[in-house]
């Protein structure tokens, strides 16, 4: 045996007394309800009279269970995950299960609250299903590539929570079962959970027979190929089997975070080398974890109110993403220059954006709908509704602006056109810092606020450029680690609603974009600082051109990077800050607007930017218009409706970019 | 006079067999009378308090959820769709020509774009607090002297505290009885209402006791199997707005079957009511406790 191969006994010794710390928790629980001699009959026969036995027969059993049978399934489906898409960044929510999940619960609370209400386990499986179906069609013409997978799987995701939240805002009154359950609530009253959940965990021990061709995955494509791997079929079925192992986890117990990110990093800490091992170990450690985290919180639940299971590992596993950020392996990637033909008549271009914009604005500022239908507004008429319509409309526009600038450096400065503030996670530590403002301070004003969102997003994009630098931009880690966050977020969200907390829904509001009652004050503020950035950026004209060009030439050229990259760096926060604040974190508009203009053949750095702001204002103009009829008299928020549009622009950009 | 009651009784019919809904069927007037006050009620409390008022609303959000969460008293259907809680549609409001519009403080963020269409008048009707019948009492008076109709007001507040003292009277036996307050969220979750909810203060002003006395905001969310802990209780399980029948299908499990309250009878099951709809909900609640407490009995045999 290597020395690599030892048990390490650190880690090991930690998971071995969190399970005699479980052990003896739930005996002395037990032991509070019934006395030692009736335990074996509570288990094999309870006596249908006694409460304390049914109770032990009927709950605390098959909670018990539950966490391990779950918490094992997660780790299984986490080391697969991690494994095929050869990233231990993923986990059984990265290919949108948990997301899809939620969806379909929510439009079921929505259109049919009794199927919702007792079956909530079909529906959420069918939606996982489901969202998982639309991931692997997407990701099929890229032979479910690894990166190509976990892309759709984003997007599916962000499209998915966009949507939900559009729903829980509208109907949160009646949304709190299924906020309950999206924070992942262990407590049982039957023994139904635990026998829809262990013929599919049985199922995942089908891995074993994969295991093989499964470590061979983790070397590179060619080099597997070479191996005589039918590579495609071993990502199938491994895919598949995690797949259904997520999925029918989350229908049973709800959104269960971190456990299935964290056992297979726990289980190679321990000092697991090869991966029959890892699994292996990656199960056990799922099932001690879980178990373990609801013990501690039915302990504690003696001194406060219950925290959901998965609301608890979601909370404590959010700050520990970052340690495990740190210990990713270093790929070296070499930025591939961009290399698209060159606008002839860039004068021609930026003039026909500009007048599709303000067509765009005319028609958006006439035509609407209201008591009695549709009607267009003649040039005189406009002005009785611009009160209504400007204001919001100015207000998106504003923030399509900022989101391109920021979306437009933030590419610029890591040479990846999938990057934006939203995708890796700048707009939600901005939202991230308004989140805390709200809960923590006792009031806030506009100015507070701005200033926590551009905290928050200063944070996280120093994190992010720091986790690039490390890794020279991989373009794929500075995705993943957005995704992280964004995950974790969506975790802390989960939690906040799980418990009912009467802030919450200003902070949901908030966090799907609040256009709706925009005044005239706060529409010119915004325009102002959308102006100050537009007159601004272009100082950076020469850092923004020279950057691209790689570290060594921009030296040669005399740049000085450090100064360079650190007042791009403070632009692009603050632009992204200013407009997650106006229009909330998820859009898609900061990679969609800079791809745009660079698409009509923009390459400069001064063009790029002005055409990716024009296309910014036209999406969220566009957006702001649908979703003020689409659903009349119910509106939609701005940043939604952007999603909703940006989500699919961002795969066919996927499409276009993996071939 | 006669003619006017003609006519709006025919117009009932005619509106009845269109498909109408019950209050349209009596022949009640379906749009309000030329001399009725314009206003939009932006909460459904607002609303249902209006109502009871004698001042149906102009524009309410999503009637359609009023039904299901209010139910009582009942929009009549000339009552528009003005969007949707947190976001109520401005261009449509302004096309409605309110005299006044009512919200809650939850809309403060709106209210200076509301202040462009008509007067705002913030109104609280609920807040989980010691005193929500008070908050209740003051916050109906507050609505009746923005409408005019202070004399109303006075009325609704004496007749709702008439109606709590006739049904602690109805209710007396029961003084000795600890209660718990209970709405089904799926098969494995109740919200258990605190004292500091509005069902948890009728309670406390028919005389009767709650027997989760410690629970600080409306509600806490707990597991079903929890509920075994409170032995000699009476359960008034509240049905779900959202998925009616949901309280019934409970009996479905084996270990609710087993608690106490269930296997001695001690278990009614009440239809919705809006825990933050005011006097109008206080009053629908006591009425149906004390007909489902009077059918029950308590189980005392």
């Amino acid at each position: 045996m290597s020395a690599q191969d030892r048990l390490r006994i650190g880690p090991t010794a930690v998971i071995v007394l969190l399970l005699a710390a479980a052990l003896v928790s739930a005996a002395m629980r037990l032991s509070e309800l019934l006395p030692v001699q009736y335990w074996w009959h509570a288990v094999a026969n309870p006596d249908l009279n006694a409460y304390a036995q049914v109770l032990v027969h009927d709950s605390v059993l098959p909670r018990f269970l539950i966490a391990l049978v779950a918490g094992g399934a997660l780790g299984l489906s986490g080391i697969i995950f991690q494994q095929v898409l050869r990233t231990p960044l993923a986990d059984p929510s990265t290919l949108g299960v948990s997301a899809g999940a939620y969806l379909a619960l929510a439009l079921a609370t929505l259109c049919v609250p009794a199927l919702a209400a007792s079956a909530r386990e079909l529906v959420a499986l069918t939606g996982g299903l489901a969202a998982f179906a639309l991931v692997f069609l997407i990701a099929w013409p890229h032979r479910l590539s690894p990166i190509s997978l976990i892309l759709a799987g984003l997007v599916i995701t962000f499209i998915c929570g966009a949507v939900s939240a559009a729903i829980s805002l509208s109907y949160g009154m009646g949304m709190t079962g299924l906020f309950v359950w999206a924070s992942g609530s262990l407590t049982q009253n039957d023994w139904s959970a635990v026998s829809r959940l262990l013929p599919y965990t049985l199922f995942g021990c089908l891995a074993a027979f994969l295991t093989r061709p499964l470590e061979l995955l983790s070397l590179n494509d060619e080099g597997a190929r070479s191996l005589g791997l039918p590579l495609f079929s071993v990502r199938l079925l491994s895919i598949i089997l995690a797949v259904l192992l997520a999925a029918s986890t989350v229908s049973a117990v709800g959104v269960i975070g971190f456990v299935g990110f964290a056992a297979p990093f726990i289980a190679r800490a321990a000092g697991a080398r090869r991966l029959p091992q890892r699994m292996i170990a990656s199960v056990l450690i799922g099932a001690i974890l879980l178990l373990a985290a609801d013990e501690a919180l039915q302990q504690a639940a003696h001194f406060m109110r219950e925290i959901p299971a998965g609301a608890a590992t979601g909370l404590l596993g959010a700050p520990l993403i970052a340690v495990f950020l740190r210990r990713l392996p270093v790929v070296e990637t070499t930025a591939s220059p961009i290399t698209e033909k060159r606008n002839a008549r860039p004068l021609l271009y930026l003039a026909i954006t500009a007048v599709v914009l303000l067509a765009l604005i005319w028609i958006s500022l006439s035509l609407g709908p209201s008591l009695n239908g549709w009607s267009f507004a003649s040039p005189s008429q406009i002005q009785s509704f611009l009160i209504w319509r400007l204001p919001r409309l100015a207000a998106a526009a504003a923030a399509g602006i900022l989101f391109a600038l920021s979306g437009t450096i933030i590419q610029r400065m890591t040479s990846n056109p999938m990057a934006s503030p939203e995708v890796i996670g700048v707009s939600t530590g901005a939202a991230f810092g308004i989140l805390l403002l709200v809960l923590l301070a006792p009031s806030y004003t506009p100015i507070s606020q701005l200033g926590a969102a551009a905290a928050g997003s200063i944070v996280s994009l120093v994190a992010v450029l720091l986790m690039g630098y490390r890794s020279r931009f991989n373009p794929e880690h500075l995705l993943l680690f957005g995704i992280a966050i964004n995950t974790a977020f969506a975790a802390l969200i989960a939690v906040l609603l799980g418990m009912g907390l009467p802030k919450i829904f200003g902070i949901l509001q908030w966090m799907a974009g609040s256009t709706h009652s925009t005044t005239p004050t706060q529409a010119t503020i915004a325009v102002a600082v959308a102006a100050v950035a537009l007159v601004i950026t272009p100082l950076f004209t020469r850092w923004l051109d020279l950057l691209p060009l790689g570290e060594a030439s921009s030296k040669a050229l005399g740049l000085s990077t450090p100064v360079s990259r650190a007042a791009l760096l403070l632009l692009s926060a603050t632009s992204a800050a200013t407009a997650t604040l106006l229009i909330g974190p998820l859009s898609f508009v900061g990679v969609m607007a800079p791809h745009i203009s660079r698409a009509l053949g923009f390459q400069r750095a001064l063009p790029h930017m002005i055409a990716a702001a024009l296309a910014g204002a036209t999406i969220t103009t566009c957006a702001d218009f649908i979703g003020r009829v689409a659903l009349f008299p119910n509106q939609l928020p701005v940043g939604i409706v952007a999603t909703l549009i940006g989500g699919p622009y961002f795969l066919w950009l996927m499409r276009k970019r993996v071939h | 006079m006669t003619g006017i009651g003609r006519r709006a009784l025919l117009a009932g019919l005619a509106a009845s067999w269109a498909g109408g809904s019950a209050l349209r069927a009596a022949g009640l007037p379906d749009a309000p009378t030329a001399g009725a006050p314009r206003i939009a009620a932006l909460d459904w409390g607002i609303a249902a308090t209006l109502v009871a008022l004698g001042v149906v609303p102009v524009g309410v959000p999503a009637p359609a959820w009023y039904a299901r969460y209010v139910v009582d008293p009942i929009l009549p259907s000339s009552v528009v769709d003005v969007g949707l809680l947190f976001t109520p549609n401005f261009e449509l409001l302004q096309a409605l020509a309110p005299q006044l519009i009512v919200a809650t403080p939850v809309l403060q963020q709106a209210a200076p774009m509301l202040q462009r269409i008509a007067p705002v008048y913030s109104s609280l009707l609920f807040q989980p607090s010691p005193d929500v019948l008070q908050i209740a009492e003051r916050g109906t008076l507050g609505l009746a002297d923005q409408i005019g109709d202070r004399a109303s007001g006075e009325r609704l507040v004496e007749a709702t505290r008439v109606e709590l003292i006739m049904t602690g009277q109805r209710l007396a036996g029961l003084k000795d009885r600890p209660l718990l307050l209970a709405s089904p969220l799926d098969n494995r979750h109740v919200s258990l209402f605190g004292p500091n909810s509005l069902y948890g203060a009728v309670l406390r002003q028919v005389g009767l006791t709650l027997a989760a006395p410690n629970i600080a905001g409306e509600f806490i969310i707990v597991g079903l199997e929890k509920l075994g802990a409170f032995g000699d209780a009476m359960m008034v399980l509240l049905d779900s707005p959202a998925a009616p029948g949901l309280a019934g299908r409970l009996a479905e499990n084996r270990l609710w079957r087993t608690f106490s309250f269930v296997r001695e009878g001690r278990l009614c099951v009440l239809p919705a009511v809006l825990g933050s709809g005011g006097l109008p909900s206080a009053s629908r609640f006591s009425r149906l406790l004390t007909a489902a407490l009077n059918s029950n009995d308590g189980g005392s045999q």
